[in-house]
């Protein structure tokens, strides 16, 4: 087990970032139902073990974070994802 | 971690995946509207030209009759997706979904539009040409393919009902005295049972 996984919103936001290309903040935050601050630190966690990807850029004024999943991220992610499934397996 | 915490893990994984990548929120009542259109629309043909106790049974009209009924029908195909897409759209909005809103259902409209369009396109050229016997499988089949193209960005019964809308219009190509009722099927009975079955599921959740 990963245990940069083992926070339910790390796990949200690289559940979403899994199956979408790219994933914006408001979004995230909206579908995670997360606050901003609670976001940030756990986005940018994720963005220090290379997990994520962070793209600031601006739309019209207002500034936006786009954030996608890494190679390795894709890969952690798999095999956290393998990882439970084995560890509920082997408890039946 | 026990077993609990990993099997809670897991589905919130899959429903996190699920609820960001898939636009879901399609009104069965608005489905189940449009088909009930489509069979009374079928029905009002159907008297057109069976029985002849609308606009007569006189031969020299058959050629008018045919024009009404295509022309007919592919307004109402028009009318119902609007019905289905705007009853859709506030179904969404009542259940506050939020990417779904967003990026799914903006693939899900593209992927549903392109093959439609093109459906569509093709079938106002056979019409003008006079072309009036394909047009019903051509609908059928497009509008099959238009849902089979979306499915994966929205419901994956969708695609069970492009696959039989698809294999009604083929069944059509070459069962030239039915068209008729196949298409009675196709855009009636299919959509009110979709539409009652989405009912019942959003009832259930």
């Amino acid at each position: 087990m990963n245990k940069a996984f083992e926070s339910r919103t790390r796990l949200g936001i690289m559940s979403v970032l899994m199956v979408n290309d790219d994933a914006d903040f408001t979004t995230l935050k909206q579908l995670l139902e997360l606050t901003d601050g609670n976001l940030a630190s756990h986005a940018r966690a994720l963005e220090d073990q290379g997990y994520i990807s962070c793209e600031k850029r601006f739309v019209g004024r207002k500034p936006n974070t786009v954030y996608r999943v890494t190679p390795k991220g894709r890969e952690a992610f798999k095999e956290h994802l393998a990882a439970l499934e084995q560890f509920v397996k082997e408890q039946k | 971690m026990d077993n609990n915490d990993a099997l809670r893990d897991i589905k919130d994984i899959k429903s996190m995946m699920e609820r960001s990548s898939r636009f879901k929120s399609i009104s069965g009542w608005g489905v189940a509207l449009a088909g009930l259109i489509a069979l009374a629309a079928a029905w009002v043909a159907y008297k057109i030209f069976s029985d002849g106790t609308l606009f007569g049974d006189t031969h020299y009209l058959w050629e008018y009759k045919t024009r009404v009924a295509v022309w007919g029908s592919l307004i109402l195909v028009v009318v119902c997706g609007l019905i289905v897409m705007l009853s859709s759209l506030l179904l969404a909005r009542r259940q506050g979904e939020r990417l779904q809103i967003d990026k799914a259902m903006r693939r899900t409209i593209f992927n549903f539009s392109v093959p439609l369009l093109a459906g569509g396109i093709l079938c106002l050229a056979l019409v003008l040409n006079g072309y009036y016997g394909l047009t019903s499988s051509v609908m059928l089949i497009f509008y099959g393919l238009a849902l089979i193209n979306c499915h994966h960005s929205s419901l994956p019964m969708l695609g069970t009902l492009g696959y039989l809308e698809l294999l009604l219009g083929l069944i059509d190509c070459f069962v030239a005295t039915h068209a008729l009722l196949l298409w009675a099927i196709g855009f009636g009975l299919l959509h009110l049972a979709f539409g009652i079955y989405l009912i019942a599921a959003n009832n259930r959740t």
